[in-house]
């Protein structure tokens, strides 16, 4: 094997890539191993005709195809691996010569990793944000508990209000007409919350329990079903139920019930406790962010498209995974939202770029700086992630692939790397 | 009038058999109805420069076939399987003196032609 390297481009790399005929031969050799129960010659059971009368027969051409993925996918990978070369895409293979007997030679042409040219990363000047949790905060967040924990309670001595919850049975009719899903039984309804067509719900305010009276409502103009939209319709409705949220009073008592702390002082304690350490967490990444921003405005690197290409690729994976969780896909939330991929893709290609080049810049410094991770932390973190699968570690070991094990020794050497730019930033 | 080399073996017979004969120097081919095992054997040393150790010869007669009301009959052939030497000593002839004396003739160890579709 011969390799010539030329640098037609920034971050382009052109291989011409000479294999010799031999192995090219065995190669061939592969190709019809593997396709042999395709070809079909007279006096012959399928796969059984020997590879010089298939080529007789049907040409040699018929193999180049596999042959070519054969020798030119390992060829390329050696002379890859030998000039250290870090491709980010796929490389465009051209093909000079080839023919049974002679040398294959092919160029093939590739984008690989930009060289970064770093800037100052060590003693950056980042303004570190206050850390202050008030008393508000916690009266805020007590306020919130008490919310989830609020309990309904049936009232019969008044008429409906808004805010109340009420348990309705209703009969809608347009010109004395039932319609279809004009009806329910048992149905709970916030007054207030804007659920049903507008005037329904005020409508209800003033009814007494047991109530059975009827309310005119007009459909809105665009309600989404064309056959109701903008009729006067009549609804039925009679008032099972009237309930009223309630919410616990805020004193030792309820400190009991949502927390394992007897009075409100301790609970109030442990709640600013933990706001604060929230509170600081927060900060504490945002800080991390504007370090690793800074850093990598500071670098200089010519990204190229196929890179911002593949990280948009990514984000929408993620994104309609994201959506899926959510019951929806990316295309229904496209259509959705008007747009489509394409609009999709350069919106978000600004920040594409900004991961990728952060990425980059990360490596650069973890290169200059000679971060690595060590046996012991990779082993800490599989340790981790076995107790996190509930494996024993031994097992997560044994499953973990070559990628896997790249991509955790990867998230080490970013976080140690992220690490020691914050170590170093004047805050 | 004498036949010709050409028109006694007309095509070789490749079939999985055949080609796997090939390898103990035995070569098929369809040959004229009429010719016999001597005509081939001179007629196959002549074409391809080899030395035929045995002819064997099988006559296969044609096959009635029909096309609708039309019977007709396919073409019946002969097939001959031609055993040549893969080894073969070169050609000699003794001297008056008793010497031994090899000639420039040389047979070839196998018929590349073979498989060539004629």
């Amino acid at each position: 094997m011969n390799v010539k390297i030329e640098k037609p481009e920034k971050n382009v790399v052109k291989l011409e890539i000479t294999v010799d005929s031999q192995v090219f031969d065995e190669c061939m050799d592969k190709a019809f191993m593997r396709n042999k129960s395709r070809f079909n010659v007279p006096g012959f059971r399928k796969g059984k005709a020997p590879r010089s009368l298939v080529e007789r027969y049907y040409g040699e051409q018929v193999l180049y195809e596999d042959a070519i993925n054969f020798a030119a996918g390992d060829a390329y990978n050696k002379a890859i691996d030998e000039h250290d070369l870090e491709p980010v895409d796929r490389p465009e293979i051209d093909i000079i010569q080839i023919g049974s007997g002679k040398d294959f030679i092919f160029t093939a042409t590739v984008t690989v990793k930009p060289e970064v040219e770093l800037g100052q990363y060590k003693g950056l000047e980042v303004q570190k944000e206050e850390v202050k949790v008030t008393e508000e905060d916690v009266n805020a967040e007590l306020n919130r508990i008490a919310e989830r924990n609020a309990k309904l309670v049936s009232v019969e001595d008044r008429p409906v209000q808004s805010g109340d919850m009420v348990n309705i049975d209703y009969e809608g009719s347009i010109d004395g007409v039932a319609f279809e899903g004009g009806s329910a039984k048992g149905y709970n309804l916030v007054i207030g919350s804007n659920t049903f067509i507008p005037g329904f719900e005020d409508q209800l305010i003033g009814f007494n329990l047991n109530d059975e009276k009827d309310i005119q409502v007009k459909f809105p103009e665009d309600y989404h079903n064309k056959d109701l939209a903008g009729k006067d319709a009549t609804f039925r409705v009679k008032v099972n139920e009237i309930k009223v949220k309630q919410l616990p009073e805020i004193n030792d008592e309820f400190a009991g019930d949502v927390s394992e702390f007897d009075t409100l002082e301790e609970f109030r304690q442990d709640l600013m406790k933990k706001l604060t350490q929230k509170a600081q967490e927060a900060a504490d990444r945002k800080f991390e962010d504007e370090v690793v921003k800074k850093a990598t405005d500071n670098a200089t690197c010519d990204i190229p498209d196929v890179m911002v290409e593949r990280r948009l690729d990514e984000m929408m994976r993620q994104f309609d995974m994201t959506l899926r969780y959510q019951g929806l896909d990316l295309q229904t939330y496209l259509q959705i939202m008007g747009m489509d991929a394409a609009k999709f893709r350069s919106e978000y290609r600004e920040s594409a770029l900004r991961d990728v080049k952060t990425q980059l810049v990360i490596e650069k410094i973890a290169e200059t700086e000679g971060i690595d991770a060590t046996a012991e932390e990779f082993a800490e973190e599989v340790a981790k992630m076995a107790e996190r699968y509930k494996q024993p570690v031994e097992e997560m070991k044994k499953h973990l692939h070559e990628e896997d094990i790249e991509y955790i020794k990867n998230s080490i050497i970013n976080r140690k790397t992220v690490a020691m730019l914050v170590e170093n930033t004047k805050a | 009038m004498m036949k010709r080399a050409e028109d006694i073996i007309l095509r070789p017979y490749i079939t999985e058999k055949s080609n796997e004969e090939i390898a103990e120097g035995k070569y098929t081919f369809i040959v004229d109805r009429r010719s016999t095992k001597t005509e081939i054997k001179n007629a196959v040393e002549k074409l391809f420069q080899v030395k035929v150790l045995s002819v064997n010869t099988i006559n296969y007669q044609g096959k009635q076939k029909r096309m609708g009301v039309h019977v007709g009959k396919t073409e019946a052939f002969k097939k001959a399987i031609v055993k040549i030497d893969t080894d073969p000593k070169p050609v000699t002839y003794l001297t008056k003196g008793g010497k031994e004396v090899a000639t420039a003739k040389k047979y070839k160890t196998s018929i590349e032609e073979f498989g060539v579709g004629q």
